[in-house]
């Protein structure tokens, strides 16, 4: 299956640009797909909807002010994630948003998909537990395509593909 | 890279509060990691000092976290200083051994061309016994920094008593 990273203009900071991935025969691409079932639930459950928001004031300050430094987000075993933090919920089984990220650079992230976390681990939270481990095979993938012989480069907050080559997912 | 076309509008919309409260978290995990560092203390031992798990002192240490007044109260208390900023983002911190002073900085570009590569403040950037300014010049010496204005510019160099230069001007009293 091939796929493309794709740039997100309106997600293009002065520290940080913002990616994200749309795989062949998919409609949308994976973060687009996160915001618009977020975006959905949120308009019978609140408390997601406001999660959604906080999410999108971390990628705001750390696009504008903060850089994309691995203590701004959420490390989710062997990939990082931003996410809502509130411990009081936790009693009640309410995690909050999570959506996992890809740091390429300090200036340069791929945002990928997500979901309401309802579990302690990722990997045992049914709403996410998918997208976990497509973000850890995402970054396997995006290691390879950024190593010495990739197909991939980075010049500041550029993702670079000088030989236009064609990206396969598998 | 090809620039998406899908709708991200919801990404337009302003939520000014919210958006201070996230800035204002995040510079809270910056300066809870810098009084981290600057206490020598390891996580494992804040954790026992604060009386909490490792795991915890981790989430407070990475990302947005909704701290309570009386965490950072408690906090400020077991690393031995204050956890908010007296102005603009930079203090002196007089570490253990006082044989160092440390400039914490908010902004990054202003770091020194020397030390740009390097961690912002990091215990390994303590140990070089370092002072970071904030950096206008072009090039640098182990010497001679810049500072973002002249007031804090003879500040500095009286603090120092070090050879302190400003937008290629040396700074003398």
């Amino acid at each position: 299956m091939e796929f493309e990273i794709i740039e997100i203009p309106i997600l293009n900071y002065s520290k940080v640009k913002f990616y994200t991935i749309k795989k062949e025969g998919f409609e949308k691409s994976e973060f687009k797909d996160f915001v618009d079932r977020m975006t959905l639930l949120g308009k019978t459950d609140k408390r997601v909807l406001e999660d959604l928001k906080v999410i999108r004031s971390q990628i705001k300050a750390i696009g504008r002010k903060f850089g994309a430094e691995a203590r701004r987000f959420k490390p989710e075993a062997s990939v990082f994630a931003l996410a809502t933090h509130y411990p009081q919920r936790e009693v009640n089984g309410i995690f909050g948003l999570r959506v996992f990220c890809l740091i390429i650079s300090p200036q340069i992230v791929v945002l990928l998909n997500g979901g309401d976390k309802k579990a302690l681990k990722a990997q045992n939270c049914s709403n996410i537990s998918m997208k976990f481990h497509e973000a850890v095979y995402a970054q396997k993938v995006l290691n390879d395509l950024f190593s010495v012989n990739g197909s991939l480069d980075i010049s500041g907050k550029e993702i670079e593909n000088p030989n236009n080559d064609t990206l396969y997912w598998n | 890279m090809k620039e998406t076309k899908e709708d991200f509008s919801f990404f337009e919309e302003e939520d000014k509060g919210l958006d201070n409260f996230v800035d204002k978290s995040m510079e809270i995990v910056d300066r809870i990691n810098v009084l981290l560092v600057a206490s020598e203390l390891s996580k494992k031992e804040l954790a026992k000092k604060m009386n909490k798990s490792q795991s915890e002192i981790s989430k407070w240490l990475n990302g947005v976290h909704n701290f309570t007044i009386k965490t950072l109260s408690k906090l400020e208390v077991a690393l031995g200083d204050s956890i908010f900023l007296p102005c603009e983002g930079e203090e002196f911190l007089k570490v253990k051994n006082k044989s160092l002073n440390v400039i914490v900085l908010n902004n990054v570009e202003f770091l020194s061309p020397i030390s740009k590569e390097m961690p912002l403040i990091s215990q390994e950037t303590i140990r070089h016994n370092f002072v970071v300014f904030p950096l206008k010049l072009e090039e640098s010496t182990d010497t001679s920094e810049g500072i973002v204005n002249e007031e804090k510019a003879l500040y500095y160099h009286k603090l120092h008593k070090q050879q302190v230069t400003f937008n290629n001007i040396v700074i003398n009293e």
